[in-house]
Order: structure tokens, then C-alpha cells, then sequence
């Protein structure tokens, strides 16, 4: 209700203002001040100096700049000790889960030896059928280390395509809860959350409609709330905040910073992105921040500039709040290339090493249809568990390493295979040529150094 | 028909513009129907004895929304049913429905004209604004208080902790979940926890609010009703097809809300009346509605208690109850305030003409329901009165009394009274009416005893 109050009595200005003569003035005064400069050779710099003066400079930049609200075209601004107040005071352990399958979510720490969370599937990427979504969830959950699920979307519902923003969504959105469930269900983990509620939901509306408890969400699991780049809200994100706080469910501030738009190039997005989780301890109520910078060009996040920005802003909010954070990666290959599997361990050593839960995730941009496994988050939770407890300059050592693998192709990648073209659907089998690939990219890693825990 | 079978429809309907909607094919259509069916509005008969020229506008109704459909806003598109669909829709409609909990439990059924069976009693707000959550705490607790009570209509929240509530912003939000859980409360402390709200929910216009507010944690439950609007005339949106998906997935009964215009594209009382009855197919269909609420207005005066308005209420109730099972009501909105002799005269002649020819009723609108804390206990307490009062009374006694009721209020209604506000008529604290309101109450009940009204209470 305060921020509320708040978006409807600050100051009026219009979004180009706030963007042209707000942000991206005050992010490049801010960067000069604190002397952040991007280093190409170290995607996972080291430097716990750095990390700190970041976030300090996202403080201040936050609480300069505020968030912007769309539908009233006003600035919601917070004074530093009443932001430093709030995250001082802000819950740092949250419940996921339910029975066997309820656990505590907190904060980790640069180099931490303690395995991330793992929230594996889809990151909300589009399946072409409801068996599709069934078989794939079912694996998903078959991932042992699993702690929640992300899970695919839905395109159509009885045969009609999806549109947004009309009853159809809501009717999708219901739909995929009560399938992944079910899926859950059969793979005999019925108490595991869905952390990425509602991927069917792009509206507001359709988040709200199928939250219903009767359609089988619980307060344990976990919603998405995204912000608008940069910086910004709209009565939609507001809305859906307003629901979900009041019967106590966990929200989780998305933020997707653009790399090469408002925010600038490695080290204003490494900048916003850090500032973004103190607006989702503030506005949104957070109970995880999940991160996913994004390369404007790319469409992927596995680059080696964001890279940096991703592990730069992960130390500077590890090291400083105690909101968890979850690094969601896009990858710009496919299943079954060599390409996925390097793109998945650069982005999974860089995030774990920084202090980063993972969200694994977006194959092939999650733009293709049925353009993603149960494979590379199985390999992604696999690397997550080698990765905690190493070294940052380990790290960035194996992450230049698989860079070079990959790096050229990023701007042309090979889109891979389909679920159904790597998998049977009916049995859940895996293709024994996928099989294959994953363990001899696997076996590469161990070659790099990297201690497999299983 | 399920809804989504309808959202299809208005995926892959005819094409059209809204205006050439409303000009070529409702208005047009609507001539012609009226043309057929050759029913004439009588300024000395404001509620008709003649059972055939019902049974004429119920047919014509049914042809002319074969006809002409739903329009959808949205995807600017026609959704059409035959003949055949929209029989079948009305044969498999629900003829009677158990609203509330426990005790205060009920069972709402049809009702022929002049049939002695009770009016379902859906009385309070009729969804009129209130400036603070005390006055809605007091109301609704005196709404309850009311025995002949069925259902509740709650009233509309303007302020939620200082802010003023705006529509489709998350206030509205917060606004409806407070609606919720006071209307609860109140109903509690009045000793009938388990009445339904049926007009979930006032403070609610848009689906995220409606939708937000019906987590169960709130307090709303399957056997409450829910309003789904109808957009004049004959048509809808996402917004409204949202709720109805919503609301049919959890198993909620919903009530379609229809506001012909007469002075619009229905034009007079005969395109009026006709339209209202349309508008029950409509209901079924596209709303998937269990209860079919219809409130005509003046276009000018915006009230109904007219006497062209009380002709339309007639000839539509009459062919509905005579025609269908439906559950049907009638909403009154009245032009004159709490406190007059005026409002009561008024929602005499409206629930009166509506009873007779076998309809249900919600009251009140008060005062158009436009002005803030402009209602009170009293004039729905008196509407179920006079509802009970009317079963049973035959069409042209009825005629009769509400003629003699329209004269002493029909000059008034361009400039009516608005009357007092609740805070001026009741003690807050106690719930308590002003020696005032009582006096009036008392007064104009036994005008109506010495017009020929009996009434059991």
C-alpha cells in the first residue's frame, strides 16, 4: 500500500524523460564516480572491492532514479536510510515446497561451498502439445537434485492457438497447472514447487485467474513478477503484487537488464542489474530475485560480456543483500549440440561461482517450439553441484575455456534438435546419441578440473 | 455450449465494426422483429394482462437474437447461435439454484405471473458507493439484520486506508478483497453467516479485481453470486468472457447483469422490452449465467421507476416467467434519495409490476445508486415487504395501484429529492433508524394498505 501511495503521488514525467534525462544520465555519473570498468580477459573477476563498490553504486543510483511507473507516469523514489532500512530488515529465508519436497531457499556466498538451489525445466519456453509439457515435467523431476520446477508453456488449449490477454490464456494457464501437477505427481514428487508461475501467463489477469488454489498452486510456490526495462512497473506487475502478497505467496522479482540498450554496455548493465534486486526487496516484496540479463543482439545471455556483467552484479548482491539470487540463462544454441552443453557450464560455473542460485533454463533462446530436453538442466544441476565451493579465478580460468569454444558461434548457432527428436515421448527415453554427447562433454570437463560430485 | 466453445466463436465469428453493429445489423433487426410481433406500449396499462402479446415478445426475442448474436469488442467479431442452440441453451439453463450456507441457506426459483410462490428477496446496496468502511460495516450488518433477506447486495468501497480506489489499478485490488472480507464480517456480526452475496462484487468492475478477490481466503465461496455484465446492447469483451472462464472453472454461479437503454438503439419501451428479453439468452450463453438480473434504464433519467420503464419491466418479466425457467430478477433504480416519500412510492410501483408478472427481486438502487452514502436499511426492508406483500395479486389490481403510485411521483423524477444520507438517517453505532425515517416508512406503508396492498409483515 505505501509503494502504492507512492506511484500515484510522485513526481510526473514522462517514460522518454525518465529514460533520456534520468537514467541513463545518472548511470553514467554514477559509473564514472565509482570508476567500474569492464575487463574482457576476467569474465569472472575476482575482486570482492569491486563487487562492493558496485553495489554501493547501485544504491545510490537506485535511490536516485527510483522505479517508473507506466500507468501513472510517476517516480516512486525512496529516501537511503529508508532503503538501507529495508534491506537491513528484509527476510533472508524463504519456504519452498510442501511434504518431502518442502525446503529453505537462502542466500549464498562468492565461492560458497553450499550447492545452489536448483530451479530446472523449461525457463518458460513454448511446448507445441499438452504430452509434450506431460513427458517433459515428468523428467524433469526425475533430475535428482531438483528443487523446483520451471516449467514449459503452452501454446494452445483444445486445438486453438493461445492469445494473449483473452480468456484462452486463462483457460492455457489452467491447464498447464493442473498438467504440471500431474507430471509431478507421477514422478512421485507431488510437493515440488513451480517457481516460475505462470509461464502460460503473460497478463496480469491470467497470472491472478489461474493462482487460484483450487487449480493446484500453493503459496509455497513461486510467482513471477517481472520488471520492465529499465527500471520500470505498470498496474500489471502492481496488480499482481497486490494479489499475491495478500494471501502470503512468494514473489520473485524477474529483471532482465538489456545489455547495449538504456543500460549501457558491460558495466552499467552489471550496475542495473544489482540495483534491480533492491527495487524487488522495496517494490515488489521479493522472496528471490531472478536475473537474466540479456545481450541486445544475441537474444542469449552466455556472451562474454554479460557473462561478466552477470558474475560482476551476482558478487555485488551476494556479497551485500540478503535476497536470493538466481541467475536464469538464455543459451543461443540447441539441444543435442556440443554448443549447449559449453554455453550451459560457462553460464552455471560463472553464476554459482558469484554466489547465484540457478535457474536452468532458456535452450535455443527459448524462442523455438519444443526446442529443449530434460538433458541440459540435468547437466546444469550436475555442473551447479561441481561448481559450489571453487575459486572465482578456477572459474573464470574454465569459463574462458569454454568461451573459446563456443564464442564465434553465438552470432550464427545451430538451433538443435526437438524434445521429441532427442526423446521418446511415451517411455521418457533419451536418444543414446545424446547420451553420448553428455558424457563426453562432461568427461571434458573433468579434463578442465572440474570435480564432478556425481 | 461452454465457454470456451463461445471464446471460439468470438476467435473466428463474422467480422464487423462495432457501428455497423449497433446500426445495421441490432438496430434494423430490432425494427423488424418489433414489426412482427405488433406490441404496443399503452400509457394507461403500465403492467398487461394479455398473456399472448408476452408469449409474442418472447418469440420475437429468441428470432431476433438468432439473429443478431453477441457482439465482441475485443476481437470485433459476431458470435452467433441458431435457433436450436439457443432453445437447447434454455432447456438445459438451471430452473433453480440453492445460494448461501447452513442456515441462511435458500432455494431460488422461477416464478409465473401472478403466482403466489415468494420473490426471492436479493436486497441491500444494489451496489452504490459508500464513503468508509463504517458505513459499509453498519449497512451491510443492517442488511442482514433484515428477515425477509435471501441474498445481500453489498455496496461499493470509494476508499481503501486514505486512497481513493481506481478502477484496474491494484487498489481496486485491495478495495475488493476489503469488500469481501467486511461484507463477511458484517454479515456475521448480524447473525446470518451463511447468506449469500450475490452481486460479488461491487467494488469489483474489472476481472483482475473480481478475479483477485476470490481467493477463499477472503471469505467469498461457491454458493455466493457473481455479476457478469453485459454491455448495452448485446455485447461483451475479454474482460467480461475472463470472468465468466474464471468463474465457470471454479464452479461459482454467476449472475448475467443486463442495463438496456430505452432512448438508445433499443429505442422505445417495445424495442426496450424486447431487448431485455434478448438479453436472457444472452445470459445463458454467452455469460453461462445461473440468474439473470436486468435493470432498464431511462436513458435520460437513468432510473426505472417511470411509466414506460414499469411497461418494460412488465412485458419482459411476463414473457420471461411465462416462457422459461429462468431465474430472473429485477433491479430498481430509483431517481429519489433515503428519507422521501418519493423513494418509496417509487420502489412500491417497481417491485409491485415486477412481482406480478413473476419475476424476483434486487432492490434498491437509490437515487440512481450515483450519490455516496444515499441508501440506508429501510427501503430495501420495504421493497421485500411489498414483494411479499404482491405475490399472488392479480396483473390488473396491481395496474391499478402502481398507476395511482407513478401519479404522485411521475412530475417529480426529472427533478427528484436525493433524499439523506445513512450517516443522517441511522445512528451509526447503534444501527438505529431517525424517528424521521420511521415516521415516513410507517406513513407510505399504510397508503399502500389503503391502495389494497396486504401485506404479511
Amino acid at each position: 500500500m505505501d509503494v502504492l501511495k507512492e506511484i500515484h503521488s510522485g513526481p510526473i514525467l514522462s517514460e522518454r524523460d525518465f529514460d533520456l534525462k534520468i537514467f541513463a544520465p545518472r548511470l553514467q555519473e554514477v559509473l564514472k564516480a565509482h570508476d567500474v570498468k569492464y575487463d574482457p580477459k576476467n569474465p569472472v573477476p575476482s575482486d570482492d572491492g569491486l563487487a562492493d563498490d558496485v553495489w554501493k553504486a547501485a544504491q545510490t543510483f537506485y535511490c536516485d532514479v527510483g522505479t517508473y511507473c507506466l500507468d501513472t507516469e510517476r517516480i516512486v523514489r525512496f529516501d537511503e536510510n529508508d532503503v538501507a532500512l529495508t534491506l537491513k530488515t528484509a527476510p533472508s529465508e524463504f519456504t519452498f515446497g510442501e511434504g518431502k519436497q518442502r525446503k529453505t531457499l537462502a542466500q549464498r556466498k562468492p565461492e560458497d561451498g553450499t550447492p545452489p538451489w536448483c530451479f530446472l525445466g523449461a525457463g518458460g519456453a513454448a511446448v507445441s502439445s499438452e504430452a509434450n509439457l506431460l513427458s517433459l515435467v515428468q523428467n524433469y523431476a526425475a533430475i535428482p537434485v531438483i528443487n523446483s520446477l520451471t516449467s514449459p508453456a503452452l501454446t494452445a488449449v483444445d486445438g486453438v492457438r493461445i492469445a494473449g490477454g483473452s480468456p484462452l490464456e486463462i483457460y492455457g494457464a489452467i491447464r498447464a497447472i493442473g498438467l504440471a501437477r500431474q507430471a509431478l505427481s507421477r514422478a512421485g514428487k507431488p510437493g515440488l514447487p513451480i517457481m516460475n508461475c505462470i509461464s502460460t501467463a503473460s497478463s496480469a489477469i491470467a497470472t491472478i485467474a489461474a493462482s487460484q488454489p483450487q487449480f493446484g498452486l500453493r503459496p509455497s510456490d513461486g510467482w513471477l513478477c517481472g520488471a520492465i526495462a529499465e527500471m520500470k512497473v505498470d498496474y500489471g506487475v502492481l496488480s499482481k503484487g497486490a494479489y499475491l502478497l495478500s494471501w502470503g505467496a512468494n514473489v520473485g522479482s524477474e529483471t532482465a537488464p538489456v545489455l547495449g540498450g538504456y543500460a549501457g554496455g558491460p558495466e552499467g548493465t552489471a550496475l542495473v542489474n544489482t540495483a534491480y534486486s533492491i527495487m524487488g526487496t522495496v517494490i515488489q516484496k521479493a522472496s528471490y530475485q531472478l536475473s537474466f540479463p540479456m545481450h541486445y543482439k544475441f537474444g542469449c545471455n552466455t556472451d562474454r560480456q554479460t557473462l561478466w556483467s552477470i558474475s560482476l552484479s551476482g558478487q555485488a548482491i551476494s556479497r551485500n543483500s540478503a535476497l536470493p539470487l538466481f541467475i536464469l540463462a538464455y543459451l543461443a544454441s540447441g539441444p543435442m549440440t556440443d554448443m549447449v552443453l559449453y554455453e550451459t557450464a560457462a553460464w552455471v560455473i560463472a553464476a554459482v561461482a558469484s554466489g547465484a542460485h540457478i535457474e536452468a533454463e532458456g535452450v535455443c533462446k527459448a524462442t523455438h517450439i519444443d526446442h529443449f530436453t530434460p538433458m541440459e538442466p540435468g547437466f546444469a544441476a550436475e555442473v551447479a553441484y561441481a561448481a559450489a565451493g571453487i575459486k572465482r579465478s578456477f572459474a573464470n580460468e574454465l569459463v574462458n575455456r569454454l568461451l573459446s569454444k563456443y564464442e564465434e558461434k553465438i552470432k550464427n548457432p545451430p538451433v538443435g534438435m526437438t524434445y521429441q527428436e532427442c526423446y521418446d515421448v511415451r517411455t521418457g527415453k533419451v536418444h543414446e546419441d545424446y547420451l553420448r554427447l553428455y558424457s563426453r562433454i562432461k568427461a571434458e570437463l573433468e579434463d578442465l578440473g572440474l570435480e564432478f560430485k556425481y | 455450449m461452454s465457454s470456451l466453445d463461445v471464446t471460439k466463436r468470438a476467435l473466428a465469428g463474422r467480422i464487423c465494426s462495432e457501428r455497423d453493429f449497433d446500426q445495421k445489423v441490432f438496430a434494423p433487426r430490432l425494427t423488424e422483429a418489433l414489426k412482427q410481433c405488433e406490441i404496443k406500449f399503452d400509457p394507461a396499462v403500465l403492467i398487461p394482462a394479455q398473456d399472448s402479446m408476452a408469449d409474442d415478445l418472447f418469440k420475437a426475442a429468441l428470432g431476433f437474437y438468432a439473429d443478431v448474436g453477441t457482439y465482441c469488442l475485443d476481437t470485433e467479431r459476431i458470435i452467433r447461435f441458431d435457433e436450436g442452440e439457443i432453445r437447447e441453451g434454455l432447456r438445459n439453463a438451471p430452473s433453480q439454484a440453492v445460494f448461501g450456507e447452513e442456515l441462511d441457506a435458500g432455494v431460488f426459483k422461477p416464478r409465473q405471473p401472478e403466482g403466489k410462490e415468494l420473490p426471492w428477496c436479493f436486497i441491500g446496496a444494489g451496489g452504490a458507493p459508500v464513503s468508509s468502511e463504517e458505513v459499509f460495516l453498519s449497512l451491510v450488518q443492517g442488511y442482514g439484520a433484515i428477515g425477509l433477506a435471501d441474498a445481500i447486495t453489498t455496496p461499493e468501497l470509494t476508499m481503501i486506508d486514505g486512497l481513493p480506489i481506481r478502477v484496474r489499478t491494484p487498489l481496486e485490488i485491495y478495495g475488493s478483497i476489503r469488500n469481501a472480507i467486511l461484507a463477511r464480517d458484517a454479515l456475521r456480526r448480524a447473525g446470518r453467516p451463511g447468506l449469500p452475496i450475490m452481486n460479488a462484487l461491487a467494488t469489483a468492475a474489472s476481472d483482475t479485481a473480481l478475479i483477485a478477490a476470490l481467493h477463499p481466503m477472503y471469505g467469498l465461496r461457491p454458493s455466493d453470486g457473481y455479476f457478469v455484465a453485459t454491455m448495452a446492447e448485446l455485447k461483451t469483451n475479454y474482460e467480461l468472457m475472463n470472468k465468466v472462464c474464471v468463474l465457470t472453472s471454479l464452479g461459482a454461479r454467476i449472475g448475467t447483469l443486463a442495463g438496456c437503454v430505452m432512448g438508445g438503439y433499443c429505442g422505445g419501451p417495445e424495442g426496450t422490452a424486447l431487448t431485455v428479453a434478448a438479453h436472457h439468452a444472452h445470459g445463458i450463453l454467452v455469460n453461462q449465467a445461473t440468474y439473470h438480473l436486468n435493470h432498464p434504464a431511462h436513458m435520460k433519467y437513468i432510473s426505472n421507476s417511470g411509466p414506460e420503464m414499469l411497461w418494460v419491466i412488465s412485458m419482459y418479466a411476463q414473457a420471461i416467467s411465462r416462457n422459461t425457467r429462468l431465474l430472473s430478477l429485477s433491479l430498481n433504480y430509483t431517481s429519489a434519495g433515503p428519507a422521501t416519500d418519493m423513494v418509496l412510492y417509487e420502489i412500491a410501483a417497481q417491485v409491485i409490476t415486477a412481482v406480478v408478472s413473476g419475476v424476483s427481486i434486487e432492490a434498491v438502487g437509490l437515487a440512481r445508486a450515483v450519490h455516496i452514502d444515499h441508501l440506508t436499511p429501510i427501503e430495501p426492508k420495504f421493497a421485500a415487504e411489498v414483494a411479499h406483500g404482491a405475490a399472488g395479486m392479480k396483473r390488473t389490481d396491481a395496474n391499478e395501484i402502481v398507476k395511482t403510485l407513478v401519479k404522485k411521483y411521475v412530475d417529480k423524477i426529472p427533478n427528484p429529492p436525493t433524499g439523506k444520507r445513512y450517516q443522517d438517517c441511522f445512528d451509526l453505532r447503534t444501527g438505529k433508524p431517525s424517528h424521521e425515517c420511521v415516521e415516513i416508512y410507517t406513513r407510505v406503508k399504510k397508503e399502500l394498505e389503503d391502495l389494497g396492498l396486504q401485506f404479511k409483515y
